[in-house]
């Protein structure tokens, strides 16, 4: 039953690829795609494509890191964004732009930093209040260190030197806008990490239980999660670094998965990464569209999005109804 | 099979256990007892290895327990903690199909996981959210997942059992005493299980320990002899009486309320 559901996933993401490469302004005659250096072909091959690629990597490796983050956290209600590991990620960033615009910027160690913000970020939640698995702490810590991490990015965009300095809206509402080929080429150093989280889908499944109760399975369960934090702090960074923080794919697609497909982690993991590529597909191609031809950041299509569903979880679980 | 000496635990500088020592063969089912706070949780989690003995020996074996790898102590000790809270909508028979997690060869997980799901009267149940299920059903399905864990025993193995019986009705009580008796007789098994039924301790049980409010231990041996009126009375508050029957087996408490 696994290959055929995640045959048909792949097929739904095809599809919603294929759209966004068709579907946008500008005056696109297919009859000249194939012709070099016609407009058409330009559209796609510098616009469209690095575009639609960035989106599906993006929205894979947020659907895979919010999976993951969930199952480790044992709370379903934890999203990459929403606990602070985006933030972390986007403030150091951000760092790194400052410091090193002098000696000139190179994408490798904006993702670098990226993910070292995420790790930290990730740590500090889990010291907070993490451990405990209990979901209100996790929340309210992610909270707080979101806001001393916006505030950061926020201070720092104002302090620098360069007033080209990507703006604090890049970081705070994500988007596709500038997307190119090298953006593309970095998402790709996802895949590895990305593989190896996918071959943890079992013992994501038995740190559901608890700390102890996964150790008297045989899990090392210190050694599994820090893998997990990192495989997914990695992802949240470089996916940060490249389109600045969209909230909510890591909460909305698990939650969707689970719900149809059921929780086993073995399941959950590649049909998040899938469904969160079309998400963030179609979100892409509903933000260039909607107010055409301005186009508004992703991240504030996702965020319109996911916000009522997390209030709806909200009230589900202070109602004590099963989330 | 398990032998335990001398053992000790301390948690910051308060003395959580003192002196304990018991020994355990294979078949036998041994009662822990004794108050609220009197260490009967830390005892079960010194023997699954949560936490380490601060001073004397605990050999499961002939091994000390944390010599032995990771990889056999799953496959051969089993542990019913009180209950985790999972907030993820597995299904009932993926929960008790966690309990094979530490055996390489899967292809008997399912059948095994039918047998216990039908033994402990939950094959109802079978793909229902885990998030739907009363306390009673849930601690049942957690109980499965421990068994599974050592129903295809063939070497001598550990199932520890903290108050396994807490939240189930009697009907259901009645269902578990008699699985877990009939397993001990079947398997190369033996179990060792936190409780507070006096009447059940004296029935059910080869061996008991009682522990006093201090992490003392007061008495190991049979249930008839560790469970006296003198011991009993010693243990809990001078309101509170033991039962006993015509044949002086312990039955329960009696409650002076003033």
């Amino acid at each position: 039953m696994k290959p055929v559901l995640i045959g048909s996933l792949v097929l739904v993401w095809s599809l919603a690829f294929g759209l966004s490469l068709a579907l946008g302004h500008g005056n696109v005659s297919w009859a000249a795609l194939w012709e070099p250096n016609s407009p058409t072909r330009q559209i796609i091959e510098a616009v469209r494509l690095p575009r639609a690629l960035l989106a599906s990597l993006v929205g894979a490796g947020l659907g895979l890191a919010g999976a993951s983050i969930q199952g480790v956290f044992r709370n379903p209600l934890a999203d990459p964004a929403l606990i602070g590991i985006s933030g972390g990620a986007a403030l150091f960033a951000a760092l790194y732009l400052v410091v090193a615009s002098s000696a000139g910027v190179h994408l490798i160690g904006l993702s670098v930093s990226a993910f070292l913000g995420g790790v930290l970020a990730t740590t500090l939640v889990l010291v907070i209040g993490g451990r405990r698995a209990d979901l209100s702490t996790v929340l309210l810590a992610g909270i707080a260190i979101n806001a001393i991490c916006l505030a950061g990015v926020g201070l720092l965009s104002y302090l620098a030197p360069d007033q080209s300095f990507r703006s604090v809206s890049f970081w705070a509402l994500g988007s596709f806008n500038h997307a190119s080929v090298l953006d593309v080429g970095v998402a790709l150093v996802m895949i590895p990490v990305a593989f190896r989280l996918l071959m943890l889908g079992r013992v994501l499944d038995i740190l559901t239980l608890g700390d102890l109760e996964a150790a008297h399975l045989g899990v090392a369960v210190a050694g599994r999660r820090l893998e997990v934090i990192i495989g997914s702090a990695f992802i949240t960074g470089i996916a940060v670094s490249l389109t600045g923080i969209i909230a909510f794919v890591g909460l909305i697609v698990p939650h969707l998965v689970r719900m149809t497909l059921g929780s086993r982690h073995n399941t959950v993991l590649p049909c998040s990464m899938i469904c969160g590529a079309i998400l963030l597909l179609v979100a892409d191609w509903f933000s260039r569209w909607i107010f055409a031809p301005i186009e508004i950041p992703v991240g504030i299509v996702m965020t319109l999005l996911g916000a009522p569903l997390f209030v709806v979880l909200i009230a589900k679980w202070t109602r004590g109804i099963a989330l | 099979m398990l032998s335990v000496d001398r053992l000790c635990w301390q948690l910051g500088k308060a003395d959580i256990l003192k002196d304990v020592s018991f020994s355990l063969n294979v078949g036998e089912h041994l009662a822990v007892l004794g108050p609220n706070g009197a260490g009967k949780s830390s005892l079960l989690g010194l023997l699954s290895a949560d936490e380490q003995p601060s001073s004397g020996d605990l050999r499961f074996l002939q091994q000390n327990l944390d010599e032995i790898p990771v990889a056999v102590r799953s496959a051969r000790i089993a542990v019913l903690s009180q209950q985790p809270l999972i907030r993820f909508p597995f299904k009932v028979w993926e929960l008790v199909a966690m309990g094979r997690f530490p055996f390489v060869d899967q292809t008997q997980t399912l059948s095994i996981v039918d047998e216990v799901l039908n033994q402990l009267d939950l094959f109802a149940l079978k793909h229902r959210s885990i998030l739907s299920l009363s306390g009673g059903e849930l601690q049942r399905v957690h109980l499965a997942r421990a068994l599974t864990q050592v129903w295809s025993a063939t070497e001598p193995s550990l199932l520890l059992l903290d108050e396994p019986l807490s939240s189930l009705d009697v009907a259901h009580q009645v269902l578990v005493r008699n699985l877990l008796t009939r397993m001990l007789a079947k398997l190369p098994l033996s179990m060792v299980s936190v409780i507070h039924d006096l009447s059940q301790a004296t029935e059910d049980f080869d061996k008991a320990l009682m522990l006093s409010r201090e992490g003392v231990q007061k008495a190991f041996g049979s249930p008839s002899e560790v469970l006296t009126e003198t011991s009993l009375s010693a243990l809990y508050a001078s309101a509170i009486k033991a039962v006993f029957d015509g044949d002086g087996l312990p039955k329960g408490f009696r409650v002076s309320t003033r």
